[in-house]
């Protein structure tokens, strides 16, 4: 799983990384919009456009016999119930360019995320490590059988001195503060393991943005795939930066609602692929 | 009919002017100023001799390079020097008899020293219309009144001459101000200050958690001991709840010992949980924001889990907390955002607040945990907080949360004291730890600081700074300043540490002369800058019982058989009383038509004042024989306007204010209660006061401006701002414009 993903991620690299220093809203928009007209195509080429036409010509001809046949009852009722059937089947028609679309635009919102939604460690600010552990190396730990420590490069400053755990020692959590932006390698030490995690810091984000490195779940892994994924044997179930995952991005635009980067992506794929939609000759 | 072109044309321009409405009504209104600024910095508390002695150091080069253009004056504080009557006499140009402020704290003539009659003077809640209450719920009815906070402040403050002048004025942090004044033509925006209350509608309760409370120990002045509970079967976890504010939409009904009905909101919670590590002094503190709690894990009835409070049956593991911090023993947190929720799915959103969090003690058996009394979210406050009400929001998203109540600088809980479960004294702060919350306030007032210079254009700039005030009360001790022998002892500390924790009143009297630095390097040295404070200070020794005191020499007559000690409400026989005292510096005579139970007749008024300011001020203090009181006022003689005695609106004047000497305050009977005597060493932190006579502890004003007055006064502020935009003094001020009137000495050689 991690060879696909790291594969998508230098290839998405490849997309983005041009567009690194542009405004948020310019390579948001930019991609929004190429995708919107993408995906208009997508639908054109893999769905049944003759029996959605059919579909809809059905509707049109069935509001058209409701607004003649108001007066009567029987008429008006079974336009209604045709207009009805023909919207599902249209539903249905849709399923198949859906299905083709998920994958690439699921695996398109996870590369998204690491760059508009998760934001670095502001450079001065205290950031909270935390090391997910296995139950196994919590009892471990908690006998006195091994021990955790934290790796800090230069330029991190480690201000916890020794480690909060949990009770059942899954879980050990350090504090640490970069003044200057970079991305830095924080080594865990569990025992006789270890694992680095990538520490972001600085004032926006030009290249993705991982809050965690996990092995934890499917899902998990599926949604952060920036940095590779520890050994399923590991004692490590995850490391995880907590500022980083609580913290967003600023808006790409300073308006409620709009600027928030999906509606803004949503809205913008939209308006590309309505636009492009009568040239295409698309029927949605 | 109108053709369709024609329509066009004459919508469009119509389109276009609503446009331009909407824009133009977006912004600042056009300021009349014409560039004119002038800059005031409130340093409250500051001592003229205290600044004088730190300028001949070299200590506060930016004071001196001030005042070598204009000059350093002692101003002439309020009578009496308390915040709330000084600041109200800067606001309105007139003395207590104007804006109606005697005291910290009046009193309802008609309840005289019931346990209800004293109220905080700078404002007051009206009870709104009782809710209708449905199965122990209150059911909002849209023309039913809320409760409302009212400023009670008279007068006219002189910002109002200022707007009506078109001349903009920003006021970052107002003491004595809340609930802030409304500006009606949008030329003033304020953030109150002083007065300004936690959420709670307190004037700051703060929250001490531990398993380690005796069960028997009260809550502290000021504060919450709260138990934390220990979870089965794991060292070192606990749960507690952080207390909210009342329920709005929950109803408890109760009967008072009369058989009345009335009705309480329960107080809203978040449940919360500590867990220390097992050997390392640290530990995680989670909760959630959204309700969650009180799921997952069962209790093992069987096994104890850990030493203290009793055991947690029903306790959430942290993991489904999605707020988390970790905190290292003697850590203060940044602020953290809290929200109390009324219901489970609670469709308002909840009530937002913000808190610090200290860990005190990172025992696994004893944890200690302080919180912050809780503040508004800048970001969203639940109350209005500043004028406009949005203005603290623009100021919380440029830079962050910060204390939105007023006494800011938690002085209560540098005084707390709970009893612990072996039967021992267990003490909240210590000094350092009071220095430090002392200093986030004022890191934080800087940040605001930053923020006004950053926005300001033109017009009136008034930052305001408490940290001179309420470090100084806690930490000022130095027999050289004056009022005190010079081998006097502090009444809790070591000449030596005395020493040292005065030093840290002198090192924020530094850090207020590094702001003045800045703000003369933004604005520029041809700008006026007033720095002022409402009054000095002195050292605080003797703790006075007013009451005991007119017991003692026969104002005061108990019921037969009752014992003098206890609420002079219950003990006092009014027909033979004659005068009492309620708050800090005022006596009350009982007199007839004013007071509920009066005794005192009009023509006997004169006399009997007379005779009581005479025996004040002969009094002498058992311990040393040195006098207690150095100046009685008469308000009749000092106060005018309608707040005067006479004046229509005089029911809550005091009729005398007593001026004490150095050394002497008033800590016990503020609510009409007597003790053992009337005089007491203080053995509290709070070891500095002003709440003396008005003429040992005059303010400060350092200005780059020449002032041709001998004797400044706080109420010659705002008639000399005033002037200096080209507005007259208005009829009811008393004070005199500092820059253009002659002293009286000049007057005579001209």
């Amino acid at each position: 799983m991690w060879t696909i993903n790291n594969a998508l991620s230098s290839l998405f690299d490849l997309v983005f990384d041009p567009m690194a220093s542009w405004p948020a809203w310019l390579s948001l928009g930019l991609i929004s919009a190429v995708t919107g007209v993408v995906l208009l195509l997508a639908y054109r080429y893999t769905s049944n456009q003759d029996a959605i036409g059919r579909a809809r010509d059905d509707i049109k001809a069935n509001m058209l016999a409701m607004k003649l046949y108001k007066d009567s009852l029987m008429v008006a009722m079974g336009a209604q119930f045709r207009v009805a059937w023909s919207s599902f089947k249209i539903l249905l028609l849709s399923i198949p360019p859906l299905m083709v679309a998920l994958i690439p635009v699921g695996a398109l919102f996870v590369q998204m995320t690491g760059r508009y939604q998760f934001a670095p460690v502001p450079p001065g600010k205290t950031a909270t490590v935390q090391a997910f552990m296995t139950e196994e190396f919590g009892a471990r730990e908690v006998a006195g059988q091994a021990r955790f420590e934290l790796a800090v490069p230069e330029g991190v400053e480690l201000l916890t001195a020794r480690p909060w755990r949990k009770h059942d020692s899954t879980l050990a959590c350090w504090k640490v503060r970069a003044d200057k932006p970079g991305l830095y390698d924080l080594t865990v030490r569990a025992g006789d393991e270890s694992l680095t995690k990538l520490l972001p810091v600085g004032d926006g984000a030009s290249q993705p943005v991982s809050p965690l490195r996990t092995r934890y779940s499917f899902w998990e892994k599926l949604g952060f795939p920036w940095e590779e994924y520890p050994p399923q044997e590991s004692s490590f179930r995850a490391i995880q930066i907590r500022e980083v995952i609580e913290t967003a991005m600023p808006d790409v635009l300073p308006v409620p609602v709009l600027g928030n980067w999906i509606v803004y992506f949503l809205v913008v794929s939209m308006a590309f692929a309505l636009v492009f939609k009568p040239i295409f000759k698309v029927r949605i | 009919m109108i053709p369709r072109r024609s329509r066009c044309l004459t919508v469009f321009p119509v389109l276009l002017g609503a446009l331009a409405l909407v824009v133009g009504g977006c912004g600042e209104p056009k300021s009349k100023a014409g560039g004119k600024r002038l800059v005031v910095l409130g340093f409250d508390g500051m001592d003229p001799r205290a600044l004088q002695r730190m300028m001949d150091q070299g200590r506060m080069p930016n004071f001196k390079r001030l005042i070598e253009k204009g000059g350093l004056w002692n101003l002439g504080t309020s009578i009496p020097p308390q915040s709330p009557v000084a600041w109200s006499n800067f606001i309105t140009g007139c003395d207590p008899g104007e804006h109606g402020i005697f005291d910290f704290i009046h009193r309802d003539p008609e309840q005289q020293t019931d346990p209800t009659s004293p109220f905080f003077s700078a404002n007051k809640t009206e009870p709104g219309d009782e809710p209708c209450v449905l199965f122990e719920h209150a059911i909002p009815l849209p023309w039913q009144n809320p409760p409302e906070v009212i400023l009670t402040r008279g007068g006219t403050p002189f910002w109002e001459y200022l707007e009506a002048a078109k001349v903009p004025s920003r006021f970052y942090r107002l003491p004595a101000n809340y609930p802030p004044t409304p500006s009606r033509a949008g030329y003033m925006k304020s953030l109150s200050d002083m007065g300004t209350p936690d959420i709670t509608g307190s004037q700051g309760t703060f929250q001490w958690f531990s398993p380690d409370f005796s069960a028997s120990s009260k809550h502290p002045s000021g504060g919450m001991a709260l138990p934390m509970t220990a979870v089965r079967g794991r060292t070192g976890v606990y749960t507690f709840e952080l207390q909210g504010t009342g329920n709005p939409i929950e109803v408890e009904t109760h009967y008072d010992a009369q058989g009345t009905r009335y009705i309480e909101h329960p107080v809203m919670t978040i449940r919360m949980m500590l867990e220390v590590d097992r050997d390392a002094p640290i530990a995680r503190l989670s909760w959630s924001n959204f309700g969650l709690g009180g799921i997952g894990y069962e209790a093992d009835e069987s096994t104890d889990g850990g030493a203290g409070g009793p055991q947690q049956p029903d306790v959430a593991d942290a993991e489904e907390y999605e707020q988390e911090l970790i905190l290292q023993e003697g850590e203060w947190s940044d602020w953290q955002h809290v929200v109390f929720r009324t219901c489970n799915l609670d469709p308002s959103g909840g009530f937002p607040a913000i808190a610090r969090f200290w860990l005190k003690k990172a025992d696994p058996q004893f944890p200690e945990l302080y919180v912050t009394p809780l503040n508004f979210d800048p970001e969203k406050p639940m109350a209005t907080v500043s004028t406009p009400s949005d203005f603290v929001t623009d100021i919380g998203r440029k830079i962050g949360p910060f204390y939105t109540q007023g006494f800011a600088e938690d002085f209560k809980a540098f005084d707390a004291e709970v009893t612990d479960v072996m039967g021992d004294e267990k003490r909240l702060f210590d000094a350092e730890t009071y220095r430090i919350q002392s200093q986030i306030v004022l890191n934080e007032r800087i940040r605001i600081l930053d923020y006004a210079l950053e926005h300001y254009e033109d017009g009136l700039l008034f930052v305001y700074f408490s940290s001179t005030d309420l470090v100084a009360h806690m930490m000022w001790w130095d027999p050289e300043l004056g009022g005190l022998p010079l081998d006097a002892r502090h009444p809790t500390r070591s000449p030596e540490e005395a020493k040292k924790y005065h030093r840290v009143v002198e090192g924020i009297y530094e850090q207020c002369d590094q702001q003045l630095g800045k703000v003369m390097k933004k604005v520029g040295e041809d700008t006026p800058i007033i720095t002022m404070s409402d009054h000095g200070f002195g050292p605080f020794q003797r703790k006075v019982n007013l009451n005991r005191w007119l017991y003692d020499n026969g104002y005061i007559v108990l019921k037969p058989g009752e014992r003098p000690s206890g609420s002079l409400a219950t003990i006092a026989d009014w027909s033979k009383t004659k005068a009492y005292s309620i708050g800090l510096n005022g006596i009350y005579l009982n007199m007839v038509g004013r007071e509920r139970d009066g005794s005192v007749k009009p023509e006997e008024r004169d006399a009997l004042l007379a005779e009581v300011s005479e025996k004040l001020l002969a009094s002498r203090d058992p311990d040393g024989g040195r006098p207690v009181v150095r100046r009685v006022y008469r308000t009749d003689e000092v106060y005018h306007g309608p707040y005067a005695p006479g004046g229509k609106l005089s029911q809550h004047t005091p009729d005398l204010i007593v001026g004490y000497e150095y050394g002497y305050i008033t800590r016990q009977g503020t609510m009409g209660t007597l003790t053992s005597r009337w005089l007491t060493d203080n053995r509290n932190q709070w070891s500095a006061d002003h709440c003396i006579a008005a003429e040992l502890v005059p303010g400060t004003l350092a200005t780059n401006v020449k002032i041709h007055l001998d004797d400044p006064d706080l109420t010659d502020l705002a008639p000399t701002i005033l002037k200096y935009f080209g507005v007259d003094k208005p009829a009811q001020m008393r004070g005199r414009d500092l820059w253009t009137t002659p002293s009286a000495r000049t007057a005579s050689r001209e």
